[in-house]
């Protein structure tokens, strides 16, 4: 970015706020919420991932590890101020299906599935 | 007799499906969010799903309470999830006042659903396999010769779990702190001899969800009983003992040729240790037990999965059998195949290979079946809604 010589110090950083801004959406914001979320639940049973990893739901032993999976997630995404359909049974029919999801597509799935919650007092 | 045996326990699945009939493959399932503590009723298996909207009323029936619930939100399908409707209600109906029902169903204007719960409070999950298999004795890799070298194998699995809650409860009585387990398991042939021939009844109370950093993840710690049968035979053993299982995050799956990192759930290791009564012939004899099992997930290339699991158990039962083992250990790998590096995973087949249960013979077979999953019970019954 080249820099004008007419702007003022403040000037600047307000433009750069703002460039920041424009990056840190509500919708990036709930993406990265989600993508925080998905990856601490994957560590929760056990899981190590990363965001180029790919999920083989096969491979997760029970259902029962796809119950806390969605509960950790769950916990999380309510403490970061987003509600979300229970996940559960989703994981679950994942893990049925024997389905294989990166997490960026996974990732999409949960944002599809979730919304910011109005603190108590407000309209949803 | 054996062969009616085995019939009843081919109808035990079917007896369990309570009437009326569900629409084929529609099995709606109930579960909470643990965060805002809301109800989600996945329409799974439901074609064409019932659809609603923000603001809608529905009722939940819940154990015993019964409450009248505001939906929040509709997801519609995004397959191979479900479309799914959540809703808010009283707390009569929360998930934390709620954690001991069994049964739960959803009324709406037009229909009434009964739930499958399949909630961490309740589960019940079904599974049954049927299939041909082929003995390897015709190998010469058994000491158990089979008077046939193909059986009809089933393999029935029923599994009742209650696991304590995940968010805080008040007032919740110690036992309900515990995860007990119910399982029943049949893995039998319509052949007496040469064959795998391993039934179990198991239950346990555990406490659950211990975790140590990357030494241990979803580790339990309990005790539990367990009584395993072989169906041709009268030998059993009852075994008391203490166990303790858990994921090990420091070992992860393992790639081999991939092009991307897959990732399922770590090596998984049991162990329990306690006391046998075991029954073989007319005798009956005491001793000590010990038990390991691990499972582990590999992938290899970008369309293979394979589950390697093995179980090791020992005992100093007094009077064994003459040739009887004191050691027997057990080995499976099951393959998965997904035709492409994106697409689903489905069993290929699986190969066994050591001694089974209380049958203390050396088998090997090879299984190409029909597996049938998820079969437990849910109906969708259109009624007139209750005044």
């Amino acid at each position: 970015m080249a820099d004008d010589p007419s702007q003022t110090t403040d000037q600047k950083t307000t433009a750069m706020l703002q460039a920041f801004a424009e990056l840190d959406t509500p919708a990036q914001q709930q993406r990265d919420a989600v993508t925080a979320c998905l990856l601490a639940g994957l560590a929760f049973i056990g899981i190590d991932a990363t965001q180029t990893t790919i999920i083989a739901f096969s491979a997760i032993n029970n259902d029962q590890l796809c119950v806390e999976l969605a509960h950790s997630i769950e916990t999380c995404l309510t403490n970061k101020g987003y509600g979300i359909r229970a996940l559960s049974s989703p994981f679950i029919q994942l893990r049925a299906a024997g389905t294989q999801m990166s997490i960026d597509n996974l990732v999409s799935a949960l944002v599809s599935f979730s919304w910011l919650l109005v603190p108590a007092g407000g309209a949803q | 007799m054996k062969r009616a045996l085995l019939l009843v326990l081919l109808a035990l699945p079917l007896a369990a499906q309570t009437a009326p009939a569900p629409p084929p493959g529609c099995a709606p399932t109930l579960a909470y969010n643990a965060g805002t503590l809301q109800w989600s009723v996945d329409f799974v298996g439901c074609n064409p799903a019932p659809t609603f909207t923000a603001g809608d009323q529905v009722t939940l029936i819940i154990g015993a309470a019964k409450c009248t619930g505001t939906v929040t939100r509709y997801d519609p399908a995004f397959p191979p999830i479900a479309a799914a409707v959540t809703f808010s209600v009283p707390q009569a109906c929360s998930p934390t006042e709620t954690y001991a029902a069994m049964t739960a169903q959803l009324i709406t204007a037009s229909s009434t659903t009964n739930l499958k719960m399949i909630n961490a409070l309740n589960q019940f999950a079904q599974t049954l396999s049927v299939g041909p298999v082929t003995t390897g004795d015709q190998l010469g890799n058994g000491n158990n010769a089979a008077t046939s070298s193909q059986a009809y194998q089933l393999q029935y699995d029923v599994t009742f779990i209650k696991v304590p809650p995940f968010v805080p409860t008040p007032n919740l009585p110690f036992f309900a702190r515990l995860e007990r387990q119910f399982q029943l398991s049949i893995n039998t042939t319509d052949q007496e001899k040469g064959f795998i021939d391993d039934n179990s009844i198991t239950g346990g109370l555990f406490m659950p969800r211990i975790s140590a950093g990357n030494l241990l993840a979803q580790g339990k710690i309990g005790a539990q009983i367990n009584y395993e049968r072989a169906i041709h035979t009268s030998d059993s053993n009852f075994d008391a003992t203490a166990t303790v299982e858990g994921l090990i995050p420091a070992l992860q799956s393992i790639n081999l040729m991939s092009s991307a990192t897959r990732r399922g759930s770590p090596l998984a290791l049991a162990f329990s240790y306690g006391l046998r009564r075991k029954h073989a012939g007319n005798t009956d004899d005491n001793g000590r037990m010990f038990s390991g099992t691990a499972l582990y997930h590999l992938f290899a290339g970008d369309q293979y999965q394979v589950d390697l699991s093995a179980t090791t158990t020992w005992n100093d039962v007094d009077n064994l059998p003459a040739g009887t083992s004191r050691t027997q250990h057990n080995f499976k790998a099951q393959v998965w195949y997904a035709p492409s590096a994106s697409s689903n995973f489905k069993v290929t087949t699986s190969f066994s290979n050591g001694s089974f249960g209380p049958v203390l013979a050396k088998l090997r077979q090879y299984f190409v079946g029909v597996a049938l999953s998820n079969i437990s019970s849910s109906v969708t019954t259109p009624t007139t809604p209750p005044k």
